[in-house]
């Protein structure tokens, strides 16, 4: 709700205009974009969103100004990553830190080290690439797409982003924080005349509707068609869009806790025991390999999440290995594969937006434009480097806590 | 912690064998059961720590200890249970 209603207000604008402000153009145009993927991804915590709203409107921009359209299809990607790993909002921060019984802010804090690793040489490697891979010559103004899809007025939303933040940093519960976001949204939305109220949250209804004529409200429609009726806006479709894969994670958690009470669970666990993690170096190798198999496996990167998390946890408890570490081997690994593999549902999101709403707006765009997923999987650098980076710290002990090293706070304070 | 200190927490190598010195007190998770000394062990990292004052049914939970001794060279050490103060996340 809260990422859908600050981007009902033009803060995905507000940086494409901030990008056209300051004029970036080539080679640095790729490296800029992970940098405000990720800034965007890292405040609203949802890597799926971010990567439809910059395919939309950053990629026909940096195509048309040289940009390697796999390269930077790559760098939103990446841009996911950053922020479905960092941001204390996001789903797969929540759940890896509820899962490990750690707080999210500790858990947040703890991760920033391997995400600022793995980001500062995937920028570098962005803004070489982009330099050494040539882009595709078509006659078109980039400058016009920028304008078009341009909004200074939303970078007011850095507000919204501020109260989450400062609600949080103030010890309230995760939900408040996100509420106050919420509230904060609206209110700019409405005083700057970012979004209608309707735009927000809307109920469309009949003209027959037996409640006279109440269109005087904001947040109130007549249908013109039967199919119209129904509720919308960003705060309804925002949590709307969670609902079906709400059912798909419930089911997964039943899969899960039956193979545990059944003792599928701890079987499977004492042979790992015995046969692989038989050090601590060992264990956290395999709990990177396992969060990697199920990600190949469950390609909606939540529901692997909560599918191998019990698993994480038990092993890596088995070694007292801390919460906050768990909670990190599970997340970064997490974030990184889901938009790595061709087939995982954050590549493809991107690869539809490019199909269905980047190709069918722009005559210069043709279809050997669009990105094959199979191709933009090594240029995800990001991803790559973060799942490297815990890889060496596994083999290392960079970055490793035990139990004894510190008691993680309430699972819900940031 | 303050804020500040969660995020430059961590920044340094850890060794897989940690050491420990006596009358330390700890957060542990009991991992196993030692069935030649009757005693629950918890294991932290490769090292292991014997925990007097523990039985089978005391293995899976959380307890606090005080480290009695250790043994750096071995990785092996014995303490004595403190206290039980919960139980592991799953």
């Amino acid at each position: 709700m809260f990422a859908a209603t600050i981007q009902a207000g033009g803060f995905v604008e507000g940086l494409v205009w901030l990008a056209d402000a300051v004029g970036v153009e080539g080679a640095l145009f790729v490296g800029i974009t992970f940098l405000l993927a990720g800034l965007l991804a890292t405040g609203i915590g949802t890597g799926y969103g971010t990567t439809v709203a910059f395919v939309t409107l950053f990629f026909p921009a940096g195509v048309l100004l040289g940009a390697n359209p796999t390269l930077l299809f790559g760098a939103i990607l990446s841009g996911a990553v950053f922020g479905d790993n960092l941001a204390p909002v996001s789903d797969t921060t929540i759940i890896s830190a509820v899962t490990q019984d750690a707080d999210i802010g500790g858990v947040v804090g703890s991760r920033f080290k391997y995400a600022l690793i793995a980001a500062v040489p995937a920028f570098v490697l962005f803004v070489a690439a982009g330099s050494a891979m040539a882009g595709i010559d078509v006659a078109g103004d980039a400058r016009s797409i920028f304008v078009a899809n341009s909004e200074p007025a939303g970078l007011a939303h850095l507000a919204s982003l501020g109260a989450v933040i400062a609600t949080a940093l103030y010890g309230r519960h995760i939900i408040e924080a996100i509420s106050w976001g919420i509230i904060t949204a609206v209110v700019l939305n409405v005083a700057l005349g970012l979004a209608a109220v309707s735009e927000m949250l809307v109920f469309r209804i009949p003209t027959d509707a037996p409640v006279g004529d109440v269109t005087f409200l904001p947040v109130v429609e007549t249908a013109t068609d039967a199919s119209e009726v129904g509720v919308g806006g960003s705060i309804y479709s925002g949590a709307a869009g969670f609902f079906s894969i709400s059912i798909l994670i419930l089911l997964i958690i039943g899969g899960v806790w039956i193979m545990v009470r059944g003792g599928a669970f701890d079987a499977l666990l004492e042979w790992v025991l015995e046969s692989v993690a038989t050090t601590v170096r060992r264990t956290e190798l395999s709990m990177v390999g396992s969060v990697a198999l199920i990600n190949a496996a469950i390609t909606i990167n939540t529901a692997a999440e909560i599918a191998i998390a019990p698993y994480v946890a038990r092993l890596g408890e088995r070694f007292n290995v801390n919460a906050y570490r768990r909670a990190n081997i599970l997340d970064a690994n997490t974030a990184a594969l889901g938009y790595i593999f061709p087939w995982s549902g954050g590549v493809l999101v991107g690869f539809e937006a490019i199909r269905t709403q980047v190709l069918p707006e722009y005559e210069w765009f043709t279809a050997a434009m669009v990105v094959n997923p199979a191709d933009v999987f090594p240029y995800v650098f990001h991803g790559w480097l973060l799942v490297a980076v815990f890889v060496i710290a596994a083999w290392t002990g960079f970055g490793r806590e035990y139990t004894i090293d510190r008691v993680p706070d309430e699972v819900t304070t940031l | 912690m303050s804020l500040l200190e969660k995020y430059l927490y961590g920044w340094r190598r850890r060794s897989s064998r940690p050491s420990f010195d006596p009358d330390e007190t700890h957060r542990v998770i009991l991992t196993g059961f030692d069935d030649a000394t009757a005693t629950a062990r918890a294991r932290v990292g490769d090292s292991v720590l014997r925990v007097d004052g523990t039985t089978r049914e005391h293995v899976d939970t959380v307890a606090r200890v005080r480290v009695k001794e250790f043994d750096e060279g071995a990785a092996q050490g014995r303490a004595e249970l403190l206290e039980v103060v919960g139980e592991p996340v799953y």
